[in-house]
């Protein structure tokens, strides 16, 4: 299977932690608190396309809610295929960290 | 956060965000920046939160363009080489299709600069809308049927009380169109015959003729003045300033010396008013010999224009002016006619200038209509056959990821790319065209495309509405198609396409069949009314209209010297010439044999004793007039059809009473056809007396020598108006213009559609057979014959022909029996016409279908099998 982006990889470990509550705005929250970046709607709106598209996620509308002018969220949640591409990128990382030696070391030296 | 304080962002950056995330029509991204712009709203400002829903807004903008562009015209250059090749590929389809669907749009174009000139009329005055023509309305009975009659003379003592009287009008003008005479006008020795008006010091002010040297508002008013036109400026006076020249004014009834007062522009093309010079009314009314038409109520010599006040309400205007014209004269009904009006809607007597007829505007925009959609139908059908051999292309093109709307913008590009280049060939035949166009509609036409909004805007919806029509049929039907259907061969040459193609040939050459057989019976009818036995000769007559004072006195004179010349036959002066006698005699009183009396309209005319000579009209009973009985100073002829009509057995010397005078009748002519052949001929009477034409009856011969001779005799007697005759043939060929142009539209049209659906025929022709290739090919190598071979194409396509005649017939012949009612001389319609046009169309598609059948049946089998 395809390795996923960066931002892809980032953006459904959001949805997997926020769960219920997986929409753009606290998505978007959660990057930002956990990355210390700025991440504009469209760096999440583009990612969530396109893992939709792929088949790891799948989203569904909410009743409408009032202080988003009468509309819906769009819920996200992961599919098992997403799941288990989460699981894939783990364990290919921790394998290639496992076979370095650790970076403190590296970093004295330079 | 409170409903109450529940702000929203700023509306058109919300819809501009709608635009962008389309979202399928849920909009949940719209919900994610407003919860987040109230958030803000709520930690921040409200103003901080508009300028950053704002701001989002916008930085995406110019990503969203550049991808619409982009994926816009990513395909363009690819479609681009496509189209190229497929011209390039089948030549003759393309250049069919343009050049019909050129054809068509140069027609529509034509006809459509034809009928903006016609509806133009009268719209260039300021204000137009505001002014209208006075007419009196009148029932008058006909027959069984009461017609409503309109007449435009109006007493010159009404202008200036419609001012003073009635609110709603703000400004009248009256004005005498000099009884259609032409006028001399004479300056240093140079004489022109002009025609204008004696028009009123307000006639500047209502109409727009704008004046190059003088005043509008007091060029007219004093006696003794005179405005000309630039034209009759130049002619007069060469580049000089004109004002204050004299001129020397002469016709019939009046003489004066004026002073050019103003110089206006030429009167334009499209205005029912039109004039040489405009004489001031003031004239008329210093000269005392003309009081009668100022200081009486009785004499309406006048016509009328009003223009009313901004608020004035034409119809309570009528009320008002009826009103008062009934405390003059009882029943009288005042209608007020909108300038615009004039050209097409009225039908009076006498009109100013000659008027067209809005149902001729209509046909020929009809016409019109049809060719562009014949050129539409022929573009479309050969798209649809030529789309078909590219169903593979549109599988290719689906499979590899092309959506519907691509394939279909595709399509729709690629026609709207041949009907612009039809234009741009529409446009140069256009201009090729346009002066002989012209000349058969017998009006100047322009071609000012630039200052015409209306003729561009003509143009680009043809355009735009061509390849609409020719592409959206293959845009849908091959954007339908899924990939896998189309990549098989023949699905899409399935019943469907086929059968569509078959209506619309089968409408095409409808519509051609009914254009002949029109031109035809159109021709067969100009022919008839030219052979048709008049009663009269109109060969080699000249006819010199007398139109001045002088010149009418010493007409007799004039006779007298014709006569001496070795090449004249004869001379007659009379009032009217055969071919249009119009003066009646309304419900006169005739006493019958028995002494019972009848009374009717009759027709008169006043003629010379050598009028029967010179036009050649058989005399049945009696004799001619002749100078060596006097009695005859009171002698009469009668027709035929009046002998009939009051029913004398014995009518010569019966009395007459026409005046005081005791007529009696002399003799009876044959019948011969006064009126054009519209009418029936009716009773009519020939008074002993003179006019003011001279018809001369000349011999054969050297027609320019004898007509030197006859200007030279006429200028010894008279020079005080210039020597100007028509013939009388020409003038009787004028009296059928009408019908002549429709005949010679109706011919063009004909040709041009028959070219177009031939062509159309043709491509077909290309196209079917290039299908049946190896079908030919077998054939021929099972023993079938070329001739054998070419009869098998085209009975396909004359079936379709003789079922379009079958169509075409009833519908031409219902259409040429309303043309022909408007004749009381008429031909009959004969089966033949209708066979012997539907053969010719039928020949003319056999001869366009053999050629390329005979070129496919003839090529040998081994090629034709090996195609593809």
């Amino acid at each position: 299977m395809r390795l996923l982006s960066r931002s892809e990889e980032l953006v459904l470990l959001a949805v997997w932690k926020l769960q219920e509550d997986a929409y753009c705005i606290p998505i978007r929250q959660e990057l930002i608190e956990v990355t210390g970046k700025k991440w504009s709607f469209g760096s999440i709106y583009d990612p969530l396309d396109r893992l939709e598209r792929k088949g790891l996620l799948k989203s569904y509308l909410t009743e409408p809610v009032k202080e988003r002018g009468g509309r819906s969220k769009r819920i996200y949640r992961l599919t098992s295929l997403g799941k288990k591409s989460l699981m894939e990128i783990r364990s290919i990382q921790d394998a290639l960290w496992d076979r370095i030696p650790s970076l403190e070391t590296d970093r004295k030296k330079t | 956060m409170s409903k109450k304080n529940h702000v929203t962002p700023p509306a058109f950056a919300e819809r501009l965000l709608r635009i962008i995330y389309y979202d399928k029509g849920e909009f949940t991204h719209l919900g994610d920046f407003e919860e987040m712009f109230c958030h803000i709203c709520e930690n921040k400002s409200k103003a901080y939160a508009r300028y950053w829903y704002c701001f989002q807004v916008l930085k995406s903008l110019p990503g969203f363009i550049k991808n619409k562009v982009y994926w816009s015209t990513a395909m363009l250059k690819n479609y681009l080489v496509i189209a190229v090749r497929n011209v390039v590929k089948n030549k003759v389809f393309p250049i069919i299709n343009v050049t019909g669907l050129a054809v068509g749009m140069a027609c529509f174009l034509l006809i459509m600069a034809y009928v903006q000139h016609e509806t133009s009329y009268d719209r260039f005055h300021e204000r137009s809308d505001r002014i209208f023509r006075l007419l009196s309305k009148e029932s008058v009975q006909k027959g069984q049927k009461s017609v409503e009659e309109y007449d435009d003379h109006f007493p010159e003592l009404m202008t200036p009380v419609f001012v003073s009287d009635f609110p709603e009008v703000k400004r009248a003008s009256c004005f005498m169109d000099a009884f259609q005479d032409k006028a001399v006008l004479k300056a240093e020795k140079k004489l022109f015959y002009q025609s204008g008006l004696y028009a009123d010091r307000n006639f500047l002010e209502i109409f727009t003729f704008p004046l190059i040297h003088g005043n509008s508002q007091s060029v007219l008013s004093e006696p003794n003045t005179i405005v000309i036109t630039e034209q009759v400026s130049k002619k007069l006076f060469g580049n000089e300033n004109p004002i204050g020249q004299i001129i020397s004014y002469k016709e019939r009834r009046r003489q004066y010396e004026v002073v050019v007062s103003g110089v206006v522009e030429n009167t334009p093309h499209n205005s029912s008013i039109k004039f040489d010079y405009l004489l001031s009314l003031a004239t008329l009314k210093a000269d005392k010999a003309n009081s009668f038409m100022f200081d009486n109520w009785n004499v309406a010599n006048f016509q009328i224009f009003v223009m009313l006040t901004e608020t004035g309400n034409k119809t309570e205007a009528e009320e008002k002016l009826t009103e008062f014209a009934q405390t003059r004269r009882n029943g009288t009904i005042l209608v007020l006619q909108p300038i615009e009006d004039i050209h097409l809607r009225s039908q009076i007597r006498g009109e100013l200038a000659t008027n067209n007829e809005v149902r001729y505007v209509r046909l020929f925009s009809f016409i019109a209509v049809m060719v562009l959609l014949i050129a539409c139908v022929n573009s479309m059908n050969l798209g649809v056959a030529c789309s078909s051999k590219r169903a593979k292309e549109v599988g290719v093109r689906k499979v590899i990821g092309a959506n519907r709307r691509q394939v279909r913008r595709q399509f729709l590009g690629e026609s709207l790319f041949l009907s612009v280049l039809s234009l741009s060939v529409a446009l140069l035949l256009m201009k090729l065209l346009l002066p002989r166009f012209s000349l058969i509609l017998g009006v100047e036409l322009e071609l000012d495309l630039l200052n015409n909004a209306f003729i561009i805007g003509v143009m680009i919806g043809t355009a735009l509405f061509v390849a609409l029509a020719s592409g959206s049929y293959p845009a849908l039907m091959l954007s339908a198609l899924s990939p896998v259907s189309s990549m098989k061969e023949h699905s899409i040459s399935g019943n469907r396409s086929g059968r569509l193609r078959n209506i619309l040939l089968v409408f095409q050459f409808t519509l051609s069949v009914i254009l002949i057989i029109c031109t035809v019976v159109v021709f067969r009818q100009m022919n008839f009314i030219k052979s048709k036995k008049l009663g009269f000769d109109r060969e080699y007559v000249v006819v010199i209209p007398v139109k001045e004072k002088e010149t009418l006195d010493k007409r007799q004179a004039i006779k007298t010297s014709f006569l001496q010349l070795p090449q004249v036959q004869g001379v007659s002066i009379s009032s009217g010439l055969p071919i249009n006698i119009r003066s009646r005699l309304i419900n006169h009183e005739f006493v019958r044999g028995n002494g019972e009396k009848v009374r009717m309209d009759i027709k008169f005319d006043y003629v010379d004793e050598d009028f029967v000579d010179v036009f050649k009209i058989n005399i049945l009973q009696g004799r001619n007039f002749s100078r060596q009985f006097s009695e005859d100073k009171y002698g009469v002829l009668i027709n035929e059809t009046a002998l009939k009509k009051i029913g004398w057995s014995d009518p010569v010397g019966k009395e007459l009473s026409f005046t005081r005078d005791p007529y009696h009748v002399v003799g009876v002519v044959e019948d011969f056809q006064f009126a054009t052949l519209h009418h029936q001929i009716e009773p009519m009477v020939l008074i002993n007396s003179m006019g003011s034409n001279i018809a001369v009856r000349i011999h054969q011969g050297d027609v320019p020598a004898i007509l030197g001779s006859l200007r030279r005799t006429f200028e010894k007697i008279t020079r005080s108006q210039p020597f100007e005759f028509y013939f009388l043939d020409d003038a009787f060929d004028k009296l059928y213009q009408k019908e002549k142009r429709t005949g010679e539209i109706f011919g063009t049209f004909a040709g041009v559609t028959v070219l177009i659906a031939c062509m159309g025929l043709f491509g077909l022709a290309v196209y079917m057979i290039d299908r049946r290739t190896k079908e030919i090919g077998i054939r021929k190598v099972l023993g079938a014959s070329v001739s054998q071979l070419v009869t098998m194409l085209n009975k396909e396509f004359a079936g379709l022909i003789l079922l379009s005649n079958l169509i075409a017939w009833p519908v031409a012949y219902i259409i040429m029996r309303l043309w022909l009612q408007d004749f009381a001389h008429r031909i009959h319609m004969s089966i033949w016409t209708f066979v012997f046009s539907g053969m010719g169309v039928l020949l003319i598609s056999f001869v366009t279908v053999i050629f390329h059948a005979f070129k496919a049946s003839s090529s040998n089998p081994v090629h034709t099998l090996r195609y593809e």
